[in-house]
């Protein structure tokens, strides 16, 4: 700005000479930009002149929506056939048939009848027959105190035979099954000729596991006749409760009852008993209440027990596959005539009548169980428990050892064990193995101990389902008389044995077999019960149908 | 115990000396005899028997089976029976057809924890419970594996369940291989036979369906029959015998029975091939409703059905019901492409298609699009909107270029013509860039760029180009090939150097054609006059005056007077001075040259000629500073000729008027008095003047800011201009900045630089302009951003004008100006909102105006059914621009419906009301002609369009009427 108040001056001095004369400066041209440079000087506004040519367009341009080419009608749209897959199969048979004997004379019979296979509900008929008639080893103490065959046989024999018909109903909240059958045991020895008539009726029906309300109720009777004896045996057992959420709570109960000619036994049991998890922790926590009662001061009078824990404990150590269980638990055992028959044909010659209780006043086990592989098996235990008043065999003799006799008596005694048991499953093979160390703190002069070491296994091999076969063992060491402390007799032993057995099977057809079975082929004398030990080896064969 | 020694004896029986308790109940449940193993299990607890019990109730199928199984699996998970007990559940649910849990069951189990025998079925039934639940992948991987085992029960099974997984997901030519080996089954022959034909049918092996699927159809089933008939049927008509075609259709598939959905769209596909669009149309129709794949393909089909029918509203609706389900991605994207361009097409609507390409990554599609707009725009001489489609090109293709070039070029001269010469430089440089430096069209562009730069004060990027179109001798024999020289010696005068202005000024009157001689002559005087060469410049404007006489065109007359003056030729400047005696006052330069030739009689001793100029100028004159100058001369006179007391009279009114010269007068008074020696006078009047006497800092601004004011006020817009530039340079914080950018506004404005007085009114609202004249910067500065093109800142600026705004007048125009820019923005929705007040409005012109940009908003945004409703009301008085434009688009719709019947009757009736409507009657005219031409009737559609042609009188550049009848005929032809 200041030069161009200079210039104004200047413009001043050369154009207002007048005005100085004056001595006046009256003109001062604050606005006379426009005189010294363009400003305010516009250019013309030049019309925009657009030739026609830029006016013109190429517009040949198709302006309709563009129709698509034929694409075809056809959307694929999946046409499905649901073909449904006809139910499983699991062919169940009707009828099936085994049968068999041979040299040791050993016939056997299976036979059961399905007539009934409807839905929920099925219906068997069964008959079965196994036995042995021949000539059995005459056992006799020898000079080593061993209770051996003298060389000498006589005729002899052992047979279960049994016709009866069982069902089973199951619906989805339950099921109940219930079996009514005849059993003839017939015995034979140089002691006795037996014949026992048993009738006998059971019946059990339970809720399926899912249900919110709990209960297993089962009832048994058993009649049993044998010459100048009857005996009659009910029993119900089950529970009562509610499957909680991950837990159950229920009562469980026993009550049982036999009647003689000599007198009345039972026990009632009353066991409150919660079951649940807690983690990897699964818990059964029982308690037994036991009421026993007598009809006289025959039984085992004097040692009552009421109260019995009843406890199962099991970690699982790896899921699946590995478990740590344990268990304290006891109670008692009401043992009849009937049944100690059941593991004993030969009762007759050791005992006439027997009824009275024995008591396990505790058992406490701890052990492994789980599967290697997903097809092995097994289950290990060792443990401990009192028995009291517990019938074991032994011997008894009119003047010496050499005219010895089967018998049985009772005794207390500790028992310490181990126990394990394996298998093996897979469509080609079953094995199953049972080892058993036992020690027992009884001492008897008449009474033998169990057996230290029993060793049991079976393998069955299949071949493409058409060949089997398979070898087993039944073995055992020697039983021995503990004498009691202070007592000097000698020691005697019932030998230890190894009955070795083969079996093979040929399948002919899917539902035709036959099959042959080797036993005893290491010819021993085994004396699975004391003082009855079978000729030696033999054989059977047969034949197996079903449909 | 007593209940183990009846299984022992049972257990005796089998085999072997010894066995587990549980044996008994293994060797029966092996031996098929399950409650027999469930009886023999009594009372045994453990995990075998009661996995063998779980067993055994699985296999009776007992209904409590599952319930033993899941217990099993909970109470026993380390059983080596899990596996098995998993296996037979996951069968049974199998059975039950539960196929979720059977598939979780076996997944739980691994091959080799099963028996051999069981894999092939494990297998078959993990795989196909998969596919049942959906896991189709993993089925197959399952399946597979099962085809590659020992040929089993479940080979076939698995092969045919391959065979379906690869059909239903359409890989037809592995289904038919696995087809081909499940066949081999009796179970699966037929099935697999007619999978096959329907692959090789997918596989457009039609020659095949053919041969092999009329043996099938008598034998198939009658649910697969129709879907047989109908491949065979389509295998015909794809092989182009579409007799034998439809004669499958008609036995198989149009019977009386009750239709599904997928026969109404084959029907619908019938007819559409055989070209019978209305059938095609109604069957397809019946399939829309649902919106599944089959409704999307039918809506689809059915848009293309009604193009056919040329009906495009109903197109329209069809293609949009197809684009909004998500079916067939294909399908979706084409039936929004359509949709997309029939709103274009019908309304101009342009979302769809900007949702089509966001929505779908089509760049062609989306290049299609655009060019298609563009050329829609052209063809309307819409070159914004074309400009703006071309905007969004990145490929251009060399077909294209022509368009737009001049789309850019005509975009650029309507910015020009706007006054937004900054806005059309980019136009213009695009419209240059695909064509060679030497093209006629590239020069043109690059010279008006030039222009728009010198424009925008940008006077050495448009002396560059102008040089350069000079040097290549561009647009030879045009006027702007001329003007060249011209052109240049402006940017150079412009910044002063008048050396280089003077030789280029020269250049061009040395030219064959001087169309702005007398400008150049008078621009070479001022070169002279600015370099201080009087002579040559008194030379120069002497030139001006005698060849291009004008006298109005005072400004050499004082340019050359001034020059006298300074050369001290008093009589030289009086005789160019004089010629403002017979100019009008309006004239520029008037005032400033009666002044100067009044101070020339001053000079020269005539008081008398000097007294009536100054009088006669203070008289006419609008500019006070100069009335002022010429009342001070007028006072000087009066001392000069002894008259003190008029002197003083004069001074004193100088003094009071304030203004920049009041200093002046003010030492006039005070010479007076001391030469009366009486200067106790002199500060009684002084005193009297109180603080004028002597003026502060401030105080002189406001005097500089007054004189401007007074000089804006008095209309001299270029003095003003000048004055107001000067006061914002000497004070740079001024005062009166806000005012003063104001009035630089109005001068702009006045003076036509638009964009200037823009920023001016723009830097005035800024700074703090005071309400009242806020109110009227901001109206000004919306009206110019919409006469500028900037729709969407006069938006903005209106919008502000309607909250601010106190006078109803500037609210009305705040009203009336938010709904034209959003109209013009094409802000749509704003716009729809801003008519629907005014549709009520008193000023008849300009509720119909609110009505036609509602419907315009309606139909740009495709509610067309509102739009035609305004439409509709607006076409009762077609003689308006309004109304005819309505009553031209309710024709147009007729034409877009289809209804080409009502189409002449309503045209005629639009011809007897139009009045002056030539243009949209013309329009009415080709609608007619086309349809006519739709309706096969060539000959009448020729004759309407010629018609049009020989009887139309553009109404300018940008009419396009002719432009759409030549396409017409040039397609006719």
């Amino acid at each position: 700005m200041r030069h161009t108040i200079q210039f104004s001056a200047a413009l001043a001095l050369l154009v207002g000479i007048p005005a100085m004369a004056q001595n006046l400066n009256p003109v001062v041209e604050v606005t006379n930009m426009y005189e010294q440079a363009a400003t305010g000087i516009e250019k013309p506004l030049q019309q925009m002149a657009v030739p026609d040519s830029l006016l013109k367009f190429n517009l040949d341009m198709d302006y309709e929506v563009r129709t698509t080419p034929y694409r075809g009608a056809y959307e694929f749209n999946p046409y499905l056939v649901q073909l449904r897959t006809a139910p499983r199969s699991y062919e169940e048979q009707t009828l099936f048939l085994r049968l068999g004997a041979g040299y040791g004379f050993h016939p056997e019979l299976d036979a059961v009848w399905s007539p009934v296979k409807k839905d929920n509900f099925r219906v068997n008929l069964y008959g079965r027959h196994q036995g042995y008639f021949g000539h059995y080893r005459n056992i006799a103490i020898d000079n080593d105190y061993y209770f051996r065959g003298d060389g000498t046989l006589y005729g002899g024999a052992d047979a279960l035979s049994s016709v009866g018909v069982n069902t089973l109903y199951g619906w989805d909240k339950g099921m109940l099954t219930a079996d009514i059958h005849y059993r003839n045991i017939f015995s034979s020895d140089a002691f006795q000729e037996t014949a026992h008539h048993i009738a006998a009726l059971q019946a059990r029906v339970q809720s399926a596991p899912q249900t919110s309300f709990y209960y297993n109720v089962g009832v048994q009777a058993r009649h049993l006749v044998r010459e100048g004896l009857k005996e009659t045996y009910l029993l119900s057992d089950g529970g009562l409760g509610a499957n909680l959420r991950r837990s159950q709570l229920r009562l469980d109960y026993q009550v049982e009852g036999v009647f003689t000619g000599e007198g009345q036994a039972g026990e009632l049991s009353l066991i409150p008993r919660y079951v649940f998890q807690a983690g990897s922790f699964s818990l059964n926590l029982g308690l037994k209440a036991s009421f026993p009662f007598r009809s006289d001061e025959y039984f085992y009078p004097t040692h009552d027990h009421y109260l019995f824990p009843d406890v199962y404990v099991d970690y699982q150590v790896i899921p699946e596959s590995f478990v740590l269980q344990a268990s304290v638990t006891g109670g008692n055992q009401l043992e009849t005539y009937g049944s100690l028959l059941e593991g004993n044909h030969f009762l007759p010659s050791f005992l006439r009548t027997a009824l009275d209780f024995e008591a396990e006043t505790v058992h406490v086990s701890a052990g492994i169980r789980g599967n290697i592989a997903e097809r092995m098996h097994y289950n290990v235990n060792g443990g401990y428990a009192f028995r009291a008043n517990a019938l074991e065999w032994g011997y008894g003799y009119d003047t010496s050892w050499a005219s010895s006799y089967p018998s049985a008596g009772r005794a207390s005694y500790s028992l310490f064990y181990a126990d394990a048991k394996a298998g093996w499953t897979s469509e080609r093979l079953d094995a199953d193995v049972h080892l058993r160390y036992q020690r027992t703190t009884l001492s008897s002069d008449y009474i033998f101990a169990p057996p230290a070491f029993t060793a049991q296994f079976k393998f069955l091999y299949n071949w493409g389902g058409r060949i089997k076969a398979g070898v087993d063992l039944h073995a055992a060491t020697e039983r021995v008389l503990q004498l009691p402390e202070g007592n000097t007799d000698v020691q005697l032993h019932i030998p230890g044995y190894a009955d070795l057995g083969l079996y093979g099977e040929y399948g002919f057809t899917r539902r035709m077999a036959a099959w042959i079975r080797v036993g005893n082929l290491l010819n021993m004398e085994v004396q699975r019960t004391l003082f009855h030990a079978e000729r030696g080896i033999y054989f059977s064969i047969g034949a197996q149908y079903s449909f | 115990m007593k209940r183990i020694f009846v299984a022992l004896s049972a257990a005796f029986l089998f085999s072997s000396v010894w066995a587990q308790e549980w044996d008994a109940g293994r060797q029966y449940y092996q031996k098929g005899l399950y409650a027999a193993s469930i009886a023999s299990l009594e009372g045994q607890h453990g995990a075998m028997p009661e996995g063998y019990r779980a067993l055994s109730a699985l296999a009776l199928k007992l209904d409590n089976r599952q319930e033993l199984a899941e217990a099993y699996l909970q109470n026993w998970p380390e059983s080596v029976l899990v596996p098995q007990v998993s296996f037979f559940q996951a069968m049974d649910l199998f059975d039950q057809e539960d196929y979720q849990r059977v598939l979780l069951l076996l997944s739980s189990i691994k091959e080799d924890q099963l028996q051999k025998s069981q894999i092939p079925e494990y297998s078959y039934k993990l795989g196909y419970s998969a596919y049942r639940a959906g896991e189709w992948q993993y089925a197959a991987q399952v399946l597979s594996a099962v085809s590659k085992l020992p040929y089993s029960d479940y080979t076939a099974p698995s092969c045919y369940t391959l065979g379906y997984l690869n059909y239903s997901h359409e890989r037809f030519r592995e289904a038919e291989d696995w087809f081909q080996k499940a066949g081999g089954d009796v179970r699966f022959q037929d099935l697999a036979k007619y999978y096959i034909l329907e692959c090789r049918f997918n596989e457009k092996d039609y020659a095949y369906v053919v041969r092999n699927g009329e043996a099938m159809l008598d034998a198939a089933p009658q649910d697969r029959k129709p879907r047989l008939a109908r491949m065979i049927s389509e295998s015909y008509l794809v092989r182009g015998d579409v007799d034998r075609a439809r004669a499958y259709y008609d036995r198989h598939l149009s019977g009386t029975e009750a239709k599904t959905r997928a026969d109404y769209f084959y029907a619908g596909e019938m007819m559409y091939l055989a070209q019978d669009w209305e059938q095609a149309a109604d069957n397809f129709e019946k399939v829309c409703a649902v919106p599944d794949s089959l409704g999307q393909m039918a809506s689809y089909q059915l848009g293309y059905s009604r193009i056919q029918l040329k009906n495009k509203v109903a197109a329209l609706e069809a293609f949009h019901d197809a684009a909004k389900l998500d079916f067939s991605p294909e399908v979706k994207e084409d039936a929004f492409f359509n949709y997309a361009k029939l709103a274009f097409d019908l309304g101009k609507d342009t979302a769809p298609f900007q949702e089509y390409l966001s929505r779908f990554d089509t760049k062609s599609r989306g290049d299609q699009i655009y060019s298609y707009m563009a050329m829609v725009a052209l063809q309307n001489h819409d070159y914004e909107a074309a400009v703006e489609a071309y905007d969004n090109l990145d490929v251009l293709e060399p077909a294209m270029q022509s368009n737009y070039m001049k789309a850019y070029f005509l975009r650029a001269r309507q910015l020009m013509e706007m006054g937004s010469w900054r806005a059309a430089v980019p136009h213009l440089k695009t419209a240059a860039y695909y064509s060679p430096s030497r093209d006629g069209f590239n020069q043109l562009s690059r010279y008006w760029m030039a222009e728009a730069y010198y424009r925008d004060g940008k006077y050495g990027d448009a002396r560059g180009i102008l040089t350069d179109l000079y040097n290549l001798s561009a647009l030879p024999g045009q006027a702007e090939g001329e003007l060249l020289p011209y052109q240049i010696a402006y940017t150079y005068f412009k910044e002063g150097n008048y050396e280089q202005a003077l030789r280029w000024f020269g250049i061009y009157l040395g030219g064959r054609h001087s169309q702005y001689g007398g400008d150049a002559q008078t621009r070479i005087g001022d070169c002279y006059f600015f370099r201080a060469d009087y002579p040559g410049a008194i030379g120069a404007y002497e030139k001006k005056m005698r060849d291009y006489p004008d006298p109005d065109d005072l400004y050499p007359a004082f340019r050359a007077g001034v020059a006298s003056g300074l050369l001290q030729d008093d009589a030289a400047k009086i005789r160019f001075l004089e010629g403002v005696k017979h100019a009008s006052p309006a004239a520029p330069y008037y005032s400033e040259t009666y002044y100067e030739l009044g101070r020339a009689y001053v000079a020269t001793g005539a008081h008398q000629e000097a007294t009536e100029a100054f009088t006669t100028l203070e008289k006419t004159t609008k500019d006070p500073s100069m009335a002022t100058l010429a009342i001070l001369e007028l006072g000087t006179i009066a001392r000069n000729q002894g008259r003190d007391e008029d002197a003083l009279r004069l001074y004193k009114q100088v003094v009071q008027g304030g203004g920049d010269h009041a200093e002046d007068a003010l030492l006039a008074i005070e010479s007076i008095y001391r030469s009366r020696q009486d200067p106790d006078a002199y500060l009684a009047y002084v005193n009297s003047l109180g603080g004028d006497a002597h003026r502060s800092e401030e105080q002189k601004e406001e005097v500089y800011f007054s004189t401007a004011e007074q000089i804006f006020l008095s209309g001299d817009i270029a003095k003003a201009t000048t004055t107001l530039q000067a006061y914002l340079e000497r004070y740079p914080r001024p005062v009166y900045g806000a005012k003063a950018r104001f009035y630089l506004g109005e001068c702009y404005r006045a003076s036509g630089a638009l964009e200037q007085a823009a920023d001016q009114y723009q830097a005035a609202l800024e700074g703090g302009l005071d309400a009242a004249l806020s109110e009227s910067a901001l109206l000004q500065y919306a009206h110019l951003n919409y006469t500028l093109g900037n729709y969407g800142k006069a938006y903005g600026a209106y919008l502000r004008l309607q909250e601010q705004a106190r006078l109803d007048e500037n609210k009305a125009s705040a009203a009336a100006g938010l709904m034209r820019s959003a109209f013009r923005a094409k802000q749509w929705e704003d716009a729809i909102a801003a008519a629907q007040p005014l549709t009520g409005a008193k000023d008849a012109a300009l509720q119909r105006e609110a009505l036609y940009v509602r419907a315009k908003s309606f139909f740009s945004t495709s509610r067309r059914a509102e739009a035609l409703s305004d439409f509709q009301e607006l076409s009762r008085q077609p003689s308006t621009p309004e109304g005819a434009e309505a009553a031209y688009l309710v024709i147009q719709d007729l034409f877009d419906r289809a209804q080409f019947g009502q189409i002449q009757e309503r045209v005629y009736a639009f011809a007897d009301k139009a009045g002056g409507q030539n243009y949209w009657l013309a329009k009415a005219f080709i609608v007619l002609g086309d349809s006519f031409a739709e309706q096969g009737n060539t000959a009448q559609a020729k004759a309407t369009f010629e018609s049009i042609r020989s009887g139309y009188t553009p109404s300018g550049a940008e009419d396009d009427v002719l432009d759409q009848v030549d396409v017409r005929l040039r397609k006719l032809q």
